[in-house]
């Protein structure tokens, strides 16, 4: 400990200098820290966009359905859907079952026909469960969307909710008749007329664009699907057991489905987590240099001051490898200041910035704003200190070898 | 107790070779050795090589009959920090501490549970007890050199060297100082050998070598 003892006093001697160097390490937490929180916001609010969206906590499927296009509707359907998604609400793990039929088709008004891509879902289970209703409020914002409700649980009612970029390229409005076109599972056309009752805003254009949502009964009479279903949507007592709960889910659903964790088919999810993942990371190497380069001034400047002392402390019987201790314990001590210090800060900004209900703009690929709401991440702040104090060790390393390097009787004649 | 034989350690000064050559010589326990000569006559460079601080190119330094100029590092270091004492001309003491940390510090370093009681103990010794929670900054030189000799002596070391250890002191705080450390010797045992030129040293000296260019001279 007397390592540490003077480690201690040595770092408090130039008080000036170890500020500023704790004020940089302070800086840096507070960055990571910061970073860290806003990306678990941003990863947090895909995955629950992506689970909400209508993907759930597992997606149980036919496997074929991952590895090519239908032909014909529900080719690569779960052919006794229904009954399956019976035995999965009996499960205790799970909360909800959520059968849907997907089909594409044409959906017209009059004269003027646009492709679709329909997806089918039980209206009341959907809208308990799923953002549905978020998205029409939304869509009851486009032009046409006045007066936009969700579909009825009523099973022989045949109403559409339209993609807010779909009903604009109809130019169809609540309470438009329209004209749905598919092919069965048979492959031959059918055509079933429905109400728009709702448009809905489901954040990203290119879905606005093309899709549509129906009930069961009108995408089963549309399709003529029978007891398939397309897929089924788990959503579990315990979200956070998606990826434990999907083999067991896929044994209960039997040899031909597949029980796959949402964030397997959440490629968007993915894709923008590992570009947040590689900013955030560059990021932090740039804190990471500067923190190295700033400590390591620090040290060896300390070093540089100390020669006459350090050669002292070896006449004395102190060992090569006890100076560079005593300088990683230099560097531990502002790296443990640097990082309480930058917890304090991080604790009060994140407190101050969330205060004022910030409004940030769209996500990539999103059409929807959000308030930023930095999210305490223990995890994060664990790695932030643990990466900072490595980086500082690793920065006393050469200051400590200069000075286990040095020669005794060079450096007491050290002016 | 400290014998050196033949000891050669050279070094370029100015073109030409400085240092010690052939120097052979001896100190008892319990007695103050005076090294004397000019300046660059090679009483530093002699002390450096004794204490283990440097490595002779020639020749071999024993402690109590033990050789000890050739030992690895690591023992090296453990005999200056168990068996020698050093004094310095600029004191040296650890800024950051104050006197009773300085003397502490060694034994601490030796892991000797006693510290804090020995080095209150040796402050008392060199009549610094009342000083002890002052830092370097805040003595007087003569005060400085009294808790080097005490950090010194806290390891209860066989030899110890000092270098020049009055130059930076006026007489009248040079003089008790050489007393403290003949009556310090006498007490505790301990061969100290000291490099100066100061006529108060080698008056105190129980034995005193003079070296001129490196070579000692052969006594009157």
């Amino acid at each position: 400990m007397i390592l540490a003892h003077l480690a201690f006093r040595s770092v408090l001697r130039q008080r000036r200098r170890s500020l500023l160097t704790v004020a940089v390490l302070a800086t840096g937490f507070l960055a990571l820290a910061l970073a860290g929180g806003f990306a678990q916001q941003t990863f947090q609010g895909l995955a629950e966009g992506a689970i909400r969206g209508g993907l759930g906590h597992v997606q149980i499927l036919n496997p074929a359905a991952l590895s090519g296009d239908e032909a014909q509707s529900l080719e690569h359907g779960l052919p006794e859907g229904e009954a399956l998604a019976e035995r999965l609400r009996r499960d205790p793990a799970v909360a909800e079952a959520l059968p849907r039929i997907a089909f594409m088709g044409l959906l017209t008004e009059g004269a003027r026909s646009v492709a679709f891509l329909g997806t089918g879902v039980d209206p009341e289970r959907e809208a308990r469960h799923m953002a549905s209703l978020d998205q029409v409020a939304d869509g009851a914002q486009a032009p046409g969307g006045a007066g936009s409700r969700w579909l009825s649980a009523d099973p022989d009612a045949r109403e559409v909710v339209l993609g807010t970029g779909l009903a604009a390229s109809l130019k169809a409005s609540v309470g438009s008749l329209l004209t749905l076109m598919a092919t069965t599972r048979d492959g031959a056309l059918n055509a079933v007329d429905v109400e728009v009752v709702g448009l809905q805003d489901l954040g990203l254009k290119e879905l606005n664009d093309r899709s549509l949502a129906v009930s069961l009964a009108t995408a089963a009479q549309l399709v003529e699907a029978g007891p398939a279903r397309s897929q089924i949507s788990v959503v579990l007592k315990r979200p956070e057991a998606a990826a434990a709960e999907a083999p067991r889910l896929a044994a209960l659903a039997g040899k031909e489905a597949a029980a796959l964790p949402w964030f397997e088919r959440a490629s968007f999810y993915r894709q923008v987590k590992l570009l947040y993942l590689a900013i955030f990371g560059f990021m932090g190497l740039v804190l990471a240099l500067v923190v190295l380069l700033a400590t390591a001034n620090t040290l060896l400047m300390s070093v540089m001051e100390r020669v006459r002392e350090l050669g002292t402390l070896r006449a004395l019987g102190l060992r090569p490898g006890q100076l560079l201790a005593l300088l990683q314990w230099e560097g531990a001590l502002l790296g443990l200041a640097g990082s309480a210090a930058g917890l304090a800060l991080t604790l009060l900004l994140r407190a101050g910035l969330n205060a004022l209900h910030l409004q940030l703009p769209p996500p990539p690929g999103t059409s929807h704003g959000y308030e930023l709401n930095i999210h305490f991440v223990p995890m994060v702040y664990l790695v932030s200190f643990l990466g900072l104090q490595l980086v500082v060790q690793l920065s006393a390393l050469a200051p400590g070898l200069k000075a286990a390097r040095l020669r005794i009787t060079d450096a007491l004649r050290h002016v | 107790m400290l014998e050196l034989r033949n000891i050669t350690r050279t070094y370029e000064l100015g073109g030409e070779r400085a240092g010690v050559f052939g120097v052979s010589l001896a100190v008892a326990a319990g007695t103050v050795a005076a090294l004397a000569g000019p300046s660059g006559s090679g009483k530093t460079t002699l002390l450096q090589v004794a204490g283990l601080l440097d490595v002779p190119d020639e020749g071999e330094v024993l402690l109590e009959g033990r050789l000890i100029s050739n030992l690895p590092e690591r023992e090296r270091c453990a005999l200056r920090l168990e068996r020698l004492g050093f004094v310095f001309q600029s004191f040296n003491l650890v800024p950051v501490l104050d006197a009773l940390e300085n003397v502490m510090l060694p034994l601490q370093l030796a892991g000797r549970p006693e510290a804090r009681e020995r080095a209150e103990h040796l402050l008392a010794r060199v009549g610094l007890a009342d000083r002890r929670h002052h830092r370097p900054g805040q003595l007087s030189g003569g005060q400085q050199q009294r808790v080097a000799i005490a950090r010194a002596l806290a390891n209860d070391p066989k030899v110890v060297l000092a270098d020049e250890p009055t130059a930076a002191l006026d007489h009248a705080h040079g003089e008790p100082l050489l007393d403290l450390m003949a009556r310090l010797a006498r007490e505790t045992g301990a061969a100290f050998l000291i490099a100066s030129h100061d006529p108060m040293v080698l008056d105190r000296a129980d034995e005193v070598h003079r070296l001129r260019d490196g070579r000692l001279e052969a006594a009157p």
